[in-house]
């Protein structure tokens, strides 16, 4: 269920976005870079050693962390610099998709839904600066292997998100870990828990670690928790004021 | 651009569409890395130098995300 | 008996005493140099509670030491679009 405040914020919003834009070119785009880069680095790993293979693991739980924090620091908090990130998360994308409405319509929604491309390239210029530090150390193997983490974790990261807020769950909501962040991410977009908690968006970890989940399990039943909602805390805050009433019934002719 | 429903009062026309400037910075970014992402793909599917045929294909390719980019104002 | 109101939208986090422009009170004391936030604990949510304070109790010193309580109590809950009037945040006042 709508409310008016949404409905009306969504008219405009779709309102503003240009003629061209075209949610099928932009999601390509998305997963062709993320897909290159990918592909790219596999095909120059030459016989990595079990050494050289935990680089995947130490990306996936750094990229978790990574994915937190600018979550919770920058995309929900005005900061000088990176006020554009903020105005695009907290007050765009979160008044677009409530706990209540968190279902994009067509796909000219996914203007919101996705990250505009070049935030991939920014994400894999520092993954690249990263790797260029671990070549001259370490070896060109543990390099390659970074970089194509870091871009699977990216792609994971937009196909996950959009798990969250496309409609049709008849599959997803079968599927371990993507159930998990679909249930973990609407309840994220109820205002009162929004600037606070379920800060993960792709395996609710750094959420777990850092006692910022909705819900109070240990690691595997956070990881694994589905749709489940017997675990979620009693003492979440609630809105207060609120001028966001529901929208008003047709009056009677 | 106030998008808010106070403003939204019927009568009060929306503003005319302004584009973001994210949007030309992010379109020089991203024909950047399409353009270095093609020049690595090409070599590896080529082994070695691609031709410069291939090379001002890379670069049409960019320019035209980047161009697409800022016309989408994404 | 005034009304204030907050809304976040495209143009920002936007904040108004009867329609007008809340004024921020920076030259009490600047907690944000970003502007008004809420629903959490930090730098623009303790600029709104000033201001709020400072215009409902015209007195900026009592404003300022009641801007920390009042900001847990209130701000950090308020949702995206809220509403209240004087009467609201003298009770909220009240009930600290
Ligand atoms: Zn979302
Ligand atoms: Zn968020």
């Amino acid at each position: 269920m709508m409310t008016a405040r949404q409905e009306a914020f969504r008219t405009a919003y779709r309102a503003q976005i240009a003629a061209l834009y075209d949610g099928i070119v932009h999601v390509a785009l998305i997963f062709l870079i993320g897909g290159a880069a990918l592909w790219y680095c596999v095909q120059n790993i030459h016989a990595p050693t079990w050494l050289e293979l935990l680089v995947i693991p130490i990306v996936v739980i750094f990229a978790n962390v990574f994915e937190w924090f600018l979550h919770a620091q920058v995309m929900h908090r005005p900061r000088p610099g990176f006020m554009g990130i903020y105005k695009r998360h907290t007050l765009a994308h979160h008044q677009f998709f409530t706990e209540h409405e968190p279902f994009h319509d067509t796909t000219k929604d996914y203007r919101i839904v996705f990250f505009p491309p070049y935030a991939e390239i920014a994400f894999l210029v520092m993954a690249s600066a990263m790797a260029y530090g671990v070549s001259l150390v370490w070896s060109t193997n543990a390099a390659l292997i970074l970089v194509a983490s870091a871009a699977g974790m990216y792609m994971n990261y937009e196909f996950f998100h959009w798990c969250c807020h496309v409609r049709d769950d008849r599959i997803i909501k079968h599927i371990p870990f993507v159930n998990t962040i679909r249930r973990h991410h609407i309840a994220h977009h109820d205002t009162a828990i929004m600037m606070s908690r379920n800060m993960n968006l792709t395996y609710p970890f750094a959420d777990w670690l850092f006692g910022t989940s909705d819900v109070q399990r240990g690691l595997l039943g956070t990881l694994l928790n589905g749709y489940e909602t017997r675990f979620v805390r009693k003492d979440l805050p609630k809105v207060r004021s609120s001028a966001d009433v529901t929208r008003p019934a047709v009056p009677a002719e | 651009m106030p998008i808010t429903v106070r403003d939204l009062k019927p009568g009060i026309k929306p503003p005319p569409r302004q584009r973001n400037i994210a949007s030309l910075v992010g379109g020089f970014v991203i024909a950047f890395g399409c353009f270095v992402l093609w020049l690595l793909v090409a070599s590896q599917i080529v082994g070695g130098r691609p031709s410069a045929a291939i090379i001002a294909a890379g670069a049409a390719f960019a320019i035209a995300v980047g161009v697409w980019i800022r016309l989408a104002d994404l | 008996m005034k009304v204030y109101e907050g809304e976040r939208g495209l143009s920002g986090a936007v904040v108004t005493v009867d329609g007008e422009p809340l004024p921020p009170k920076s030259e009490v004391k600047v907690f944000s140099k970003m502007g008004f936030e809420w629903t959490y604990v930090g730098p623009g949510p303790r600029q709104l509670a000033l201001a709020l304070l400072s215009d409902h109790l015209g007195d900026d010193a009592k404003a300022l030491a009641l801007s920390e309580p009042f900001m847990t109590a209130v701000v950090a809950h308020l949702d995206n679009a809220w509403r209240m009037d004087g009467a609201e945040i003298d009770a909220a006042l009240a009930a600290l």
